[in-house]
C-alpha cells in the first residue's frame, strides 16, 4: 500500500517536473520570438520617429490652414461686380470685414449684395450687415467668415503691444 | 523481538509519510507554484506579441520609407523646426515678385511670439488688380503656411495698396521619437489629404505626389 503510494507520488512529481521544464522551454521560444519582434521594430525606429514629427507638424498645419481666411477669394467677389465699385476693405483678425462700396445708386447696391449672396463662395463667408454713409457717400458692408472653430493646438499669434 | 518487528513497520510507513510531506512542502508545491507563474508569464508575453509588437512591426513596415521621407520633407517646409524670420521675409519678396507686386517694407513684428510657435510678418503691397489678387492667391497657397492677422486692401486711381500682417508657424521637433513600446498607428486619410495639400502647395499641378491610400 505504502509502495503504491510511493510510486503515484514519485510520478505526480516526475509529471510537474516534466511540465515545468517544459513551460520554461516555452517562456523562453516566446520571450525570444518577443525580442525578435523588438529588434525589427528598434531596426524601424526611423520610420516610427518621422511618422511621430510629420503628425506634429501636420496638425499645426491643419489648425493654420483651416483658420485662414480667403482673402484672395474675398477680394475676387467684391470685385467681380461692374455695378459696384470696391473703394477698400478692412480684416481685423475678429473673423469680420468690413469692405466699403462706391455704388451709382441704392439699387445697383442691392443687386450687387444679392449676387454676392447666391455665389457658391458664400458658403465660407456672410454679409452680415450694410450701411450707407452720406458723408463718404460710400457703403460699408460687414462680411463674417464662416471659419471652423479654432483648434486648442493653434498657438496664439497676436504678438503684445 | 516480535514488538520491535512489529513497530519496524509502523515506523517505515511514518519515515515514507515525512518524507511524502517534506518533499511535497520544499519541492512539489513550490515547483507548482512556478509552472503557473511561468504559464502566467507566457501568455501575457504572447499577448503583448499579438496585440502590441506585430501590429506596430507591420503598420512600420507598411509605411514606405521613400513616402514618408517626401511627407516628412514637405511637412518641414510647412511648419519649420524653428523661427525663421529672415527666410520668411525673403520669401515675402519672392511671392511679390511671381505675384507682379511690389512688397514695401517686410517686417518681422517682434513681441513675445517666439514662445507661442509663430512668427509675425507684416508688408505693404502695391500693384495693379490681377498682380494683387494673384499675390494673394500665391500666399494663400503658399508653404510655409501663412495666415492673415489684419489686412487692409484700398483701391485709388488703378493703384491698389494692401496692408499685412501674416504669421507663420513653427514648431520644434518632439523630445521623444518613440520607443519600442509606445503604440504606432498607420496614416490615417485626414493626415494623407492634409500631406497632399502641402505637396500641392509645394509643387502645384504635380499629380505624382499622389498618395495610395
Amino acid at each position: 500500500m505504502i509502495l503504491i503510494g510511493l510510486i503515484i507520488f514519485v510520478l505526480v512529481n516526475l509529471t510537474v517536473l516534466f511540465f515545468s521544464i517544459r513551460a520554461a522551454g516555452t517562456l523562453e521560444d516566446v520571450q525570444a520570438r518577443a525580442l525578435a519582434l523588438e529588434q525589427e521594430i528598434d531596426n524601424l525606429q526611423s520610420v516610427e520617429s518621422k511618422l511621430l514629427v510629420f503628425r506634429e507638424k501636420i496638425a499645426l498645419y491643419e489648425a493654420f490652414a483651416k483658420n485662414n481666411v480667403p482673402i484672395d477669394e474675398v477680394v475676387r467677389q467684391l470685385t467681380a461686380s461692374p455695378m459696384v465699385y470696391l473703394v477698400g476693405i478692412e480684416y481685423q483678425d475678429n473673423q469680420t470685414l468690413v469692405a466699403h462700396f462706391d455704388a451709382p445708386s441704392e439699387a445697383s447696391m442691392v443687386q450687387f449684395l444679392r449676387q454676392l449672396d447666391e455665389v457658391e463662395s458664400l458658403r465660407t463667408f456672410e454679409v452680415t450687415d450694410v450701411a450707407y454713409s452720406g458723408v463718404s457717400r460710400q457703403y460699408e458692408v460687414n462680411i463674417r467668415f464662416l471659419l471652423p472653430e479654432q483648434e486648442e493646438s493653434l498657438p496664439t499669434d497676436v504678438p503684445e503691444e | 523481538m516480535n514488538t520491535v518487528k512489529n513497530f519496524s513497520g509502523y515506523i517505515t510507513g511514518l519515515v515514507i509519510v515525512l518524507i511524502i510531506i517534506a518533499v511535497s512542502a520544499l519541492w512539489t508545491i513550490p515547483e507548482l507554484q512556478r509552472y503557473l507563474a511561468i504559464n502566467q508569464s507566457i501568455e501575457q508575453e504572447e499577448q503583448r506579441i499579438v496585440d502590441a509588437l506585430v501590429p506596430k512591426r507591420d503598420v512600420l513596415l507598411a509605411v514606405s520609407a521613400s513616402e514618408i521621407d517626401v511627407l516628412v520633407d514637405d511637412a518641414r517646409t510647412a511648419v519649420p523646426e524653428s523661427s525663421q524670420p529672415i527666410y520668411l521675409l525673403a520669401f515675402l519678396e519672392e511671392l511679390g515678385s511671381i505675384s507682379g507686386v511690389e512688397v514695401i517694407d517686410p517686417m518681422y513684428v517682434f513681441g513675445n511670439v517666439a514662445d507661442a510657435g509663430v512668427v509675425v510678418l507684416s508688408a505693404s503691397i502695391e500693384g495693379d488688380y490681377a498682380g494683387t489678387v494673384r499675390f494673394f492667391d500665391n500666399l494663400s497657397n503658399a508653404a510655409p503656411v501663412f495666415r492673415i492677422l489684419q489686412f487692409s486692401f484700398y483701391r485709388e486711381l488703378g493703384l491698389n495698396t494692401s496692408q499685412i500682417i501674416i504669421s507663420s508657424p513653427f514648431k520644434s521637433l518632439p523630445s521623444s521619437l518613440g520607443s519600442v513600446h509606445t503604440p504606432v498607428r498607420q496614416l490615417n486619410a485626414l493626415e494623407r489629404q492634409l500631406a497632399q495639400e502641402i505637396s500641392q502647395r509645394l509643387r502645384p499641378g504635380d499629380s505624382t505626389t499622389l498618395l495610395p491610400d
